[in-house]
């Protein structure tokens, strides 16, 4: 399948009919979907050949791409329901900044993908679509909470992808897809229009089959926005950087090593001998407060989550139920008829660690970890220009599996929130395959670094190939 | 919230209760049950951070540690013509129809 960076340049010099294209892309959904249910909505035909041909007289760098967009982030022409009940139906009045610049460029949205409800969780089950099924292996779970993306991209369902990644939210279903998908830089790519779950870590992340993909689609979304104030008003591009081995020492964490899967274990093994081979150094180190990035990750997440959520009462934000009396029986009736159980216990997990008596042993103490763990790592990048990690210490389990203790299911997060507390870039690309499913390695850098884990991704891309789509 | 049901004190059974008054949830019998087990493995999870001593540190909120950027308060006619023409035969009375059961009847 032709890669997204070369869609535009064939259209635009008639090598390629956008709408075969086009078609070849709605053949795969077809025939996949009834399998994976990576889609939470596709555009009809009719629509999708009309605002093709609307966006190839933009003459973009994405003319005739076509461009999967996870299900909380808002169009305005299509639903968006963060895989929730309380959003059912929903067709926000305005586009994410992120969807604006796509739609620029000459991109074509095709549809929203399957999720999470709200972007909680880590295996896209607790959606009212139905659960992803894992392209690779359909009993198991394309990861989460942007399963879908991942899945659709597996499989060859759309060009580009665009996620979001809270605590490992895009990383998670690469490794499990066999696709590639980049955490940016905390303020790099606005959040103006993404539904909120945890303000302070979650980005919008764009996804991809390859590197150069991922880099033009970062290049896209990327830059400031004045409608979002966390946006860090820094323009410029992210091409991909000439790696020099001699010059980049590279870091493996100790404690993002423990309790991995062997099978695993033997594909990072293996890549690092590859990187070894091209010269560069890599060390072992140890930064013991990453042992406890997943609790605070926890905490934080939600706290903000308990915050943001309070919003949907069913009276001004999300849907109403038939029968109530007064305000508080309607929101409370709405609220417990619309949200699912693991969002029902975010937030009141969320209230209980912002209690007063409760605060100062879980929220400040998180909070005052996060600044540990940010500076410790800012301490690492003086001596070691990247970190190599697993991205999930075990592989995609089985539907249903991680469902009954959600501590569980957390921990498939374990190697990934780390970089959501400091804020810093992380890439994930697959470095092999394993009893029939892709294993992936992950990338973190200093803040800006996008362009060196381009570079660092390519030089594993291109030693182990593209997996993806698959047949 | 059945506090027979799951492993928390009495208490924090108190607690939740007021939790879920306070987020305005109505939880059935079931949940109270399911959510109860939840949260109590969520505690014990969360009491991994009592073995750390981050005492002499200062909080950290938000990792840009910037507070008070704001935009430019530049004043538009709400709806703005390009929201206006996007939601055609969306509008009532200048007011934008808000879903009901899921749709705009």
């Amino acid at each position: 399948m032709i890669q997204a960076v070369k869609v535009s340049l064939e259209v635009l010099n008639d090598r390629l009919d956008p709408y075969d294209h086009l078609e070849e892309i709605l053949d795969k959904i077809n025939r996949w979907e009834p399998k994976v249910n990576a889609y939470a909505y596709v555009e009809n035909m009719g629509k999708l050949k009309e605002d093709l041909g609307r966006q190839l007289k933009r003459k973009g760098r994405l003319s005739g791409v076509i461009v999967a967009v996870k299900d909380n982030i808002s169009t305005s022409w299509m639903p968006t329901t963060a895989a929730s009940r309380m959003l059912s139906g929903y067709i926000p009045p305005y586009n994410a900044t992120v969807i604006e610049k796509l739609l620029y460029e000459g991109a074509v949205i095709i549809g929203k993908t399957n999720m999470d409800e709200f972007a909680m969780g880590s295996t896209s089950e607790n959606t009212p679509y139905g659960p992803v099924h894992n392209p690779w292996c359909l009993d198991c779970t394309a990861g989460g909470s942007s399963g879908g993306s991942g899945a659709v991209l597996a499989y060859g369902g759309a060009d580009l992808a665009l996620g979001s990644d809270t605590g490992g939210s895009v990383r998670l279903p690469a490794a499990y897809t066999g696709t590639v998908a980049l955490k940016p830089t905390y303020g790099t790519v606005s959040r103006y229009g993404l539904i909120p779950y945890a303000n302070s870590l979650e980005q919008i992340s764009p996804m991809a089959r390859t590197v150069k993909d991922l880099a033009l689609l970062y290049n896209t979304i990327k830059g400031d926005d004045p409608r979002d104030s966390t946006t860090l008003g820094v323009e410029q591009e992210y091409p991909i950087d000439r790696v020099d081995p001699g010059k980049t020492r590279i870091a493996v964490i100790r404690e993002l090593m423990d309790g991995v899967d062997e099978g695993i274990l033997k594909i990072f093994w293996n890549t690092i001998s590859l990187l070894e081979s091209h010269g560069f150094t890599i060390d072992m180190v140890s930064i013991k407060s990453l042992r406890y990035s997943l609790p605070a990750y926890y905490v934080i997440a939600m706290a903000e989550a308990s915050s943001n959520l309070a919003r949907y009462d069913g009276v001004i934000h999300g849907n109403r139920v038939k029968e109530c009396r007064g305000y508080w029986d309607c929101a409370a009736k709405a609220r417990g008829e619309y949200f699912g159980v693991e969002v029902k216990t975010r937030i009141l997990m969320g209230a209980y660690v912002l209690m007063e008596g409760y605060s100062r042993e879980y929220y400040v103490k998180a909070t005052k970890l996060r600044r540990l763990i940010r500076d410790s790592l800012a301490k690492l990048f003086k001596d070691y220009q990247a970190i190599i990690s697993p991205v999930s210490p075990i592989l995609p389990p089985k539907l249903g599996e991680k469902l009954e203790d959600p501590v569980k299911m957390y921990t498939m997060d374990v190697m990934t929130v780390t970089a959501n507390l400091a804020g810093i870039p992380a890439l994930v690309q697959p470095a092999g395959i394993i009893s029939g499913f892709p294993i992936g390695i992950q990338w973190m850098g200093p803040v800006f670094s996008e362009s060196r884990l381009f570079g660092l991704a390519s030089i594993v891309e291109d030693e182990v190939g593209v997996i993806t789509p698959l047949q | 919230m059945g506090c027979e049901v799951c492993v928390l004190t009495e208490d924090e059974c108190v607690i939740l209760h007021k939790l879920a008054e306070r987020t305005s949830l109505y939880l059935s019998r079931s949940e109270e049950i399911e959510i109860c087990d939840r949260i109590t493995s969520i505690k014990r999870f969360f009491s991994q951070l009592d073995e750390v001593n981050v005492e002499d540190l200062k909080p950290l909120y938000h990792v840009l540690e910037v507070s008070g950027k704001t935009r430019e308060d530049n004043p538009e006619p709400f709806p703005a013509e390009e929201i206006r023409r996007s939601l055609k035969g969306r509008f009532r009375d200048d007011y934008v129809v808000a879903p009901w059961k899921g749709g705009y009847d």
